[in-house]
C-alpha cells in the first residue's frame, strides 16, 4: 500500500457515487430535475421528462406570440431541452438577453412552460403548465430608458 | 478507521494480489474501449454534432489513450488523459450527458489511483487494486439497488405503467414484450398517441404487471444477494441475464458494457477479460450500424 489517503480517496469517491442519488431525488422533487439525467440510476422510472416552452412578449401592454427564427428559435429550443433536464435550476438569463437583444421595442417577455407528464394517479398524459414573466431590465441588455422593474 | 474500511470493501467478496491486479487491468482496458468507442458513435447525435471538430478530436485521443492504456507502461498517463477528455465532454454538453459518462469517470479515478506511478513496469499495486475493485464492485452493487428504489420511488412500475407507456410509443419496446401480452391489450396500447390527454397508460395484462414488479424487486434484492458469499455466483449469473434482457429493450450498449464489466468483478476469476471481445465487436458493430444496415438496404433493392 503506497498510502492510506489512496484508500479512503478510493473508498470517498465510491461513497459519493453511492450517496449521490439521495440528492439527485431531492432535486428531482423540489427543482424538478429530470429523473432520467445526472446519474441519479433513475433511467428508466418514468417517462422522460418533457417541456415545451412558448415565448410570449409585450409592447405596449400587447402581448402576443413570439415569432422567433434562425438562431433565436434555435436558443428557445436548447431552452426548451436544457429547462426538460434542470428543471428550476436552468437558468434563462441568455435567452432573456438575446430575446431582449433582438427587439428593443419588447417591455416584457412571459414563458409558458408546459409540462408533459405521465400523470402517476390516472396514468393519462397530462400537462402542467407554468408562467413565467421577466420585464426588461438593465441586466438583460435593454436601454436605461427601456427600464421597468418588477 | 482502516480495519473498518478493510471490512467494508471485503463485504463484496476478496480477491488475492494476482486476481485484483488482473481484474483491474481488464476494467482498465474496458473503460477505456468503451469511451474511444462511444466518442465516435456519439458524434451522430446532438449535441456531440453541434461542435463534430471538438468531439473528433475528444474521440481520436480517446483512441490514443485506448490503445496506450492496452500497456502497463503507458496506463497511468493514459488513464488520466481519458479522464481529463472525458470530464471535457460532460462539461461541454452539460447537463445534456449521458449517465454512463459519470459512471466511466468515477471508475477512471478509481483506476487511476490504483497506478502508482509512470514508467517501466509500474504495475498497479495489489494493496491499491484490491480497494479499487472493490469500491467498484460497491458502486455496481449500490447502483442496481438504486434502480430499484428509484423504480418503487417513484411508482411507474407497480401497475405497468411505464412498460405500458414504453410499448405504446417505441416499437422496440412493444417488440420484446408483445410475448406476453394478450393481443387486445397490444393493440390497446399501440392505439394510445403521444398527446395530452391520452391514456390510461396502464396494464391489464398479469403476466406485464409481474414483469414490472418483478423488475424492481430483482433489482433491489439480487445485489444484496451479491454480498452473501454463499448466493454471490447465483446473484451475479441473475443480475448478469436481467442487464443483458433490459438491454433487449433499452439498448444503452455502453452503459450496458461497463455495468456489464462491474457485475463480472464478482466473480472469483479475472473475468472482465473475457467481455472485452465481446463488447469491443458489440461496440464496433454499433459504430457501423448506419453503414451496414444502408448498404444492406441498397443490397436488397439492387
Amino acid at each position: 500500500m503506497r498510502g492510506e489517503w489512496r484508500k479512503k480517496t478510493l473508498v470517498g469517491i465510491a461513497i459519493a457515487v453511492v450517496v449521490w442519488p439521495v440528492i439527485h431525488l431531492t432535486l428531482v422533487a423540489r427543482a424538478g430535475i429530470d429523473a432520467w439525467e445526472l446519474f441519479g440510476w433513475a433511467m428508466y422510472s418514468q417517462p422522460e421528462a418533457r417541456v415545451q416552452v412558448r415565448v410570449d412578449v409585450e409592447r405596449d401592454g400587447v402581448v402576443e406570440p413570439l415569432r422567433a427564427m434562425g438562431t433565436l428559435r434555435r436558443r428557445i429550443e436548447g431552452y426548451a431541452r436544457t429547462r426538460s433536464t434542470l428543471g428550476q435550476l436552468a437558468s434563462p438569463d441568455d435567452l432573456l438577453e438575446a430575446i431582449f437583444a433582438s427587439d428593443a421595442s419588447i417591455d416584457a417577455v412571459a414563458f409558458v412552460l408546459r409540462r408533459v407528464e405521465l400523470d402517476p394517479e390516472s396514468a393519462m398524459l397530462v400537462a402542467r403548465d407554468e408562467q413565467v414573466r421577466f420585464e426588461r431590465t438593465a441586466q438583460n441588455g435593454s436601454s436605461a430608458e427601456g427600464l421597468r422593474t418588477d | 478507521m482502516n480495519a473498518a474500511l478493510d471490512r467494508l470493501l471485503d463485504r463484496t467478496s476478496r480477491d488475492d494480489d494476482t486476481v485484483a491486479v488482473a481484474k483491474l487491468q481488464s476494467m482498465r482496458r474496458l473503460v477505456l474501449m468503451t469511451l474511444a468507442f462511444e466518442g465516435f458513435v456519439a458524434l451522430r447525435y446532438v449535441p456531440y454534432s453541434e461542435s463534430p471538430g471538438l468531439h473528433a478530436a475528444i474521440a481520436a485521443a480517446l483512441g490514443v489513450c485506448t490503445l496506450l492504456g492496452w500497456m502497463e507502461r503507458f496506463a497511468l498517463p493514459a488513464v488520466l488523459c481519458a479522464l481529463l477528455l472525458e470530464l471535457i465532454t460532460v462539461a461541454s454538453v452539460f447537463p445534456h450527458n449521458a449517465n454512463h459518462q459519470f459512471l466511466a469517470i468515477a471508475l477512471l479515478a478509481l483506476i487511476a489511483l490504483a497506478h502508482p506511478g509512470v514508467g517501466p513496469g509500474p504495475r498497479p499495486d495489489p494493496g491499491d487494486a484490491g480497494s479499487a475493485v472493490a469500491s467498484m464492485r460497491w458502486i455496481v452493487l449500490a447502483g442496481l439497488v438504486w434502480s430499484g428504489v428509484m423504480k418503487l420511488a417513484y411508482g411507474y412500475w407497480l401497475g405497468g405503467e411505464f412498460l405500458s407507456y414504453r410499448i405504446a410509443l417505441d416499437p422496440g419496446f412493444a417488440r420484446v414484450f408483445s410475448p406476453i401480452v394478450p393481443d387486445a391489450e397490444m393493440a390497446r396500447l399501440l392505439a394510445l398517441e403521444n398527446r395530452i390527454g391520452a391514456g390510461p397508460f396502464r396494464a391489464d395484462a398479469p403476466l406485464l404487471v409481474a414483469v414490472s414488479n418483478l423488475t424492481w424487486i430483482a433489482e433491489i434484492a439480487l445485489p444484496i444477494g451479491l454480498l452473501v458469499p454463499r448466493m454471490r455466483t447465483f446473484a451475479m449469473g441473475a443480475l448478469l441475464a436481467l442487464m443483458v434482457a433490459i438491454q433487449v429493450g433499452a439498448r444503452e450498449l455502453f452503459f450496458a458494457g461497463l455495468m456489464l464489466g462491474g457485475l463480472l468483478l464478482f466473480a472469483r476469476r479475472d473475468l472482465v477479460r473475457r467481455l472485452i471481445p465481446v463488447a469491443g465487436v458489440s461496440y464496433a458493430a454499433w459504430l457501423l450500424w448506419p453503414w451496414l444496415t444502408r448498404a444492406a438496404s441498397s443490397g436488397a433493392s439492387s
